[in-house]
């Protein structure tokens, strides 16, 4: 239940919340062009491994509030769907969900390292050195 | 023996496939399981298990399964399953279901060989992973249709990409054993026909976001494995000093060594808005050389309602055996002696009973009313109230001595928990 009279508190906080958490963006190794959000949907539900002639491997987050939004923004999914869309899809035989890993600095090194990776980062841990696909 | 050639070469080639990757090779290990509890209020039991007395063993299933991916388009899979065993009512399979290899050349092309799963089904693939469907039991009525699902030879699925929609085309090819049973009510024992089928199809699916329209056409060339023939049909006799007459086995020339099974179907997976879906699929499975074959007609249909974690549904099943007239010339064949000895009387009315039996024929259908809890992500408990109806007969049913599966009312509680990991 909320209290009316905190209201003005609470989207203060919201407001904060969005501020820091800023946007999500796709990295992708050098050799990855620019892609849109429809691409980017492929292939981290698998539909797609090979995007202009080159093998793409998608890189998961472990469960978070910014696999959330990523999952929210590209993919119009709650975590829960796409667990139970991938759990369907590897139960069928048509492959495995993208490679989890634990934390941003882990998917800017696997990506900057693995021909053909695709990740994602909050806006606010874009380095220079990061090739950006989406944005 | 021969069935480990077909693992051991798999392994091979997954061997040389990581040799040229080793460094590349991700492993994922997933698994799956439902501890279901059925019980009915009769004390005869259906689909093998389910009587008054409540049963573990109709739905209770555990699997994992390994995955291993070499690089982006070549792919191992592995899956280990552990339930009451087929070709038994007692005990349990340890079986390997799954063992594949996967190539991807193309983002729209998969092709799979090895021992996999026929892709028929709108859930044949994932059907024994509760945890992914909403149902506590999917219906018998349709999903008994292949008695077997899992076959050793290859597939390939070729997709079309229309933005929001894809189309896919399934084809499959290869072969299975599959045990067919039937239940003698007079010595309450099941047995059990060991058939090969050699089986082929075509599947096409048009996938509009979560919706799924399917279609396919299937045919299986079926064979004895102990090597007889089938029946073409039952001979009708009159003997001398029997009033009456009844059915024999037929001569070698109502005798064949193969039959086929062409088969056809339908499915749809449709959401309305606000939560609501329904599910329907259609088989029609049909028997070429033989009139005393399984030539029945199947269909489902299931309402539900995604509430959040509950998931409310109701399904209406049906089955039919076409051919039913036969069964009931057999079953319902009785002589009375005219001067043949009363033991050879007894002795050629027992044998239509257990000749009817024989008949795995089929004419019930049923309503079930239950929900769906989603637990977490990952694991659902559902409950279900089922009322199963028969006509003619149900070799669903283990008819009890000197009765019938016929004019039944089966109501059967469900209860089972299902996760995946």
């Amino acid at each position: 239940m909320i209290n009316i009279k905190l209201l003005p508190a609470y989207l203060f906080i919201l407001a904060v919340s969005n501020a820091i958490a800023g946007g999500v963006v796709v990295i992708g190794h050098a050799d990855v062009g620019k892609l849109d959000a429809a691409t980017v949907q492929k292939i981290f539900t698998g539909k797609l491994i090979q995007v202009e002639g080159i093998e793409v491997t998608a890189v998961n987050l472990k469960p978070g509030p910014l696999r959330d939004r990523f999952l929210q923004t590209f993919l119009n999914q709650t975590e829960d769907k796409y667990t139970i869309y991938w759990a369907k899809r590897l139960f069928v035989g048509k492959g495995a969900p993208p490679l989890e890993l634990s934390n941003t600095a882990d998917v800017i090194k696997f990506v900057r390292s693995t021909p053909g990776a695709i990740g994602y980062v909050d806006e606010a841990d874009v380095l220079p050195e990061v090739h950006v696909i989406v944005r | 023996m021969k069935k480990y050639f077909v693992y051991r070469a798999l392994i091979c080639i997954v061997m040389l496939l990581s040799g040229r990757a080793v460094l590349a090779v991700d492993y994922t290990f997933s698994g799956y399981g439902t501890v279901g509890y059925a019980q009915s209020d009769q004390s005869y039991s259906y689909q093998r298990y389910i009587n008054k007395s409540g049963t573990f063993m109709r739905d209770t299933v555990f699997g994992a399964q390994l995955d291993a991916r070499f690089n982006p388009e070549w792919t191992a899979t592995v899956q280990a399953r552990l339930a009451p065993a087929q070709g038994s009512d007692n005990g349990w399979d340890a079986v390997v279901s799954w063992a594949f290899l996967s190539y991807r050349p193309a983002n729209d092309l998969l092709i799979r060989a090895g021992k996999l799963r026929v892709p028929f089904y709108l859930n044949a693939e994932n059907m024994d992973v509760g945890a992914t469907y909403v149902v506590a039991r999917l219906p018998n009525e349709l999903y008994s249709v292949f008695p077997n699902m899992d076959f050793t030879g290859a597939s390939f699925v070729k997709s079309w990409d229309f933005g929001d929609n894809e189309l896919d085309l399934d084809g499959y090819w290869g072969q299975s054993n599959a045990p067919w049973r039937s239940y003698s009510r007079d010595t309450a024992t099941p047995s059990w026909l060991s058939l090969k089928a050699r089986a082929k199809g075509l599947l096409l699916s048009w996938h509009r976001q979560d919706d799924i329209f399917r279609v396919g056409v299937h045919s299986a060339e079926l064979t004895r494995n102990d090597g007889l023939p089938f029946y073409i049909n039952f001979t009708q006799v009159t003997t001398p000093g029997i009033n009456g007459s009844y059915y024999t086995a037929p001569g070698p020339s109502g005798q064949t060594a193969s039959a086929t099974s062409p088969t056809w179907n339908l499915g749809a997976d449709v959401g309305w808005g606000h939560g609501f879906r329904t599910l329907g699929e259609y088989v029609r499975r049909t028997i070429k050389g033989t009139a005393i074959g399984p030539d029945t007609e199947s269909f489902y249909i299931t309402l539900l309602k995604d509430a959040g974690d509950w998931t409310p549904y109701v399904t209406y099943a049906q089955i039919k055996s076409k051919n039913l007239a036969i069964y009931q010339a057999v079953n319902g064949a009785r002589v009375a002696s005219q001067g043949a000895p009363q033991s050879v009387i007894d002795v050629i009315n027992a044998t239509q009973r257990g000749t009817a039996d024989y008949l795995t024929m089929y004419d019930q259908y049923s309503w079930a009313v239950g929900t769906s809890w989603a637990v977490n992500k990952s694991s659902k408990i559902k409950a279900e109230w089922m009322a199963v109806h028969t006509g003619v007969t149900s070799s669903f049913i283990d008819a009890p001595a000197g009765g019938g599966s016929g004019n039944q009312l089966i109501n059967v509680f469900s209860l089972s928990y299902s996760f995946l990991f």
